[in-house]
Order: structure tokens, then sequence, then C-alpha cells
């Protein structure tokens, strides 16, 4: 954002957007934290270091607009910058091969599925949980981003500085994995496919 | 808008037998934009018209519904620690009141 667009708000008008527009997103954010992190403090921690920042760079933020998506933008910078060096992930994603699924025979193998709707519908949330947690990060956050938080594709893509044809190849194929990890635990279960 | 990207439905080709057949991997790539509210109106009513006649896409569909819908509803539920949002303001405000 260039000068000329930063907003030049009184200290009144800061404190008023952070309280009507930042704070009321805090809920998301925690359980979002909480869902990268896998950890009360850390969570704590990255929700606070999120909105010490979103406070910070306030002028950068234009009234009215999406507080909550440009939050999670913070917040998922945050996380790679600060927290994952942290905490040493392992390897990222290879996505030249997720971006090129699309156009891969995998497609169709895409199509088959051995889980059914009444084998998922008896699954209780733990299950749901520890499939989603169990994904790698990047392929988590867009299910997150997405399922939980309701985001659309654009605001997804703003979020994490990707195009909305990467959004999509990732979501689709964070799908995939979850639904092979629930068929995992389908069959580990004895449940009747 | 990305729904562009499949806005103009590849219903006529020359690969297809039938333009009254739907083609498969065009449904691949609607299903997610459907499950997610994000198809055209025109992507929408394709889409249908091939899951009603079409098995493994409907079970497809329907699994894909259930899991967003049962991670939404037991993923969301994380409780917030009750002092966070006062630490945060007392840390943030302290530090204007400071500058």
């Amino acid at each position: 954002m260039s000068d000329s667009q930063r907003q030049n708000y009184s200290q009144k008008e800061k404190e008023s957007i952070f309280d009507k527009e930042f704070l009321p997103h805090i809920g998301p954010m925690y359980n979002f934290a909480y869902r990268l992190t896998f950890d009360d403090d850390d969570a704590k921690d990255l929700v606070q270091d999120t909105y010490l920042k979103a406070y910070r760079f306030i002028t950068s933020f234009e009234q009215g607009t999406n507080a909550k998506a440009w939050l999670f933008r913070i917040m998922k910078n945050s996380f790679i910058n600060d927290f994952r060096k942290k905490s040493k992930q392992p390897a990222k994603v290879d996505y030249q091969e997720v971006e090129t699924f699309y156009n891969s025979d995998d497609v169709d193998k895409a199509i088959t599925t051995d889980l059914r709707v009444e084998t998922v519908q008896d699954m209780i949330g733990d299950e749901i949980s520890n499939a989603l947690n169990s994904l790698d990060v990047d392929f988590r956050t867009v299910i997150i981003l997405c399922d939980l938080e309701g985001f659309k594709y654009d605001e997804m893509a703003k979020i994490l500085d990707i195009p909305i044809g990467t959004v999509r190849s990732r979501l689709h194929r964070a799908r995939n994995l979850l639904k092979e990890k629930l068929s995992d635990y389908a069959n580990k279960m004895g449940y009747k496919n | 808008m990305e729904s562009n990207s499949t806005g103009s439905l590849n219903t006529g080709g020359s690969d297809k037998k039938d333009s009254n057949q739907p083609d498969h991997s065009e449904c691949l790539k609607l299903l997610h934009l459907v499950l997610d509210d994000e198809a055209t109106a025109e992507q929408k009513d394709y889409f249908d018209k091939h899951v009603c006649n079409c098995m493994p896409y409907y079970e497809i569909y329907h699994v894909d519904k259930a899991i967003k819908s049962l991670v939404k509803n037991t993923c969301c539920g994380k409780n917030v620690p009750a002092d966070l949002a006062d630490a945060i303001k007392e840390q943030i405000f302290r530090g204007t009141d400071k500058a």
C-alpha cells in the first residue's frame, strides 16, 4: 500500500476499529492458531503477535473492508515467518505435483472412493479432527479457511498469497488426503463400506 | 473470478461422443466449485444434471458434503482463553501510552 492509500486514523478511531472490527474475530483466530500450532501457549502467542502487528499496521487497513481476511493473512505470515521456523516443520509439499494434478491421470483415480455418507456420518468429531490435524500444514490450512471459516476462493488467494487456481488444486488435493485418512480409519475400525 | 476458468463449459468438444453425455473430468472440476458455492448458475446446472445420472459422482459429492459439514461442526469449538483479549489490549494500549 502506498503512502497515499494509508488511512489517517485518530487514536480514538484506531481504538474503535480495534474493538469493533478486529477483536470480534478472536475466536476464529484462536482456533486457526491452535490448528496451526497444536499447542495452547503457542496459539495464544500467535494470536497476540497477530493482533499486535494488526494494530501496528492499522493505517494499512481500510475501515469496512474484510477485517477477518486481513487478520488471517497476518496470522498466516506470522506463523510462516516465526513459528514454523521454531518448530522445525518437515519439508514442504511438492506443489509442482499438486499444481499439475488436474492435468494428470490421477484425476480419474479421484472419482473412486470407498467412503460412504453413512460411514462419515457415523464418525465422531475426534476422527475428523485427528484426520485434519494429521495433514501437512498447507493442506490443513486450505480446509480450515474454506470449510471452517467459510472464506471464498478469492479471499483465500489473498490470505495465502497464491493464485486462485492454486487454491483450488490445493483444496482438491487436501480433501482427497483427508478422505484417505478417514477411509483408513473406517477400515481399521471395521466400518462397513 | 475463478469460476470463469470453467465458466465456458466444454460440452460440445470434438472428443465427446455425444453432447448429451457429460464430461467426467469437467464434472470433477465443478464438484468443488459447487460444494463451496463458487459455481455459476450454468456450472451448477450442468453438474446437477450429471450427478443425477452418475452414481459415483452422486456418492462422491455427498461424501464430500458430509465431510465438509462435519469439519465445520466438529473443528470450530476451541475456546478462547478468557484473559486473552484483555491481555492483548493491555499490551497494545500500554504501548500506545508510552509512545
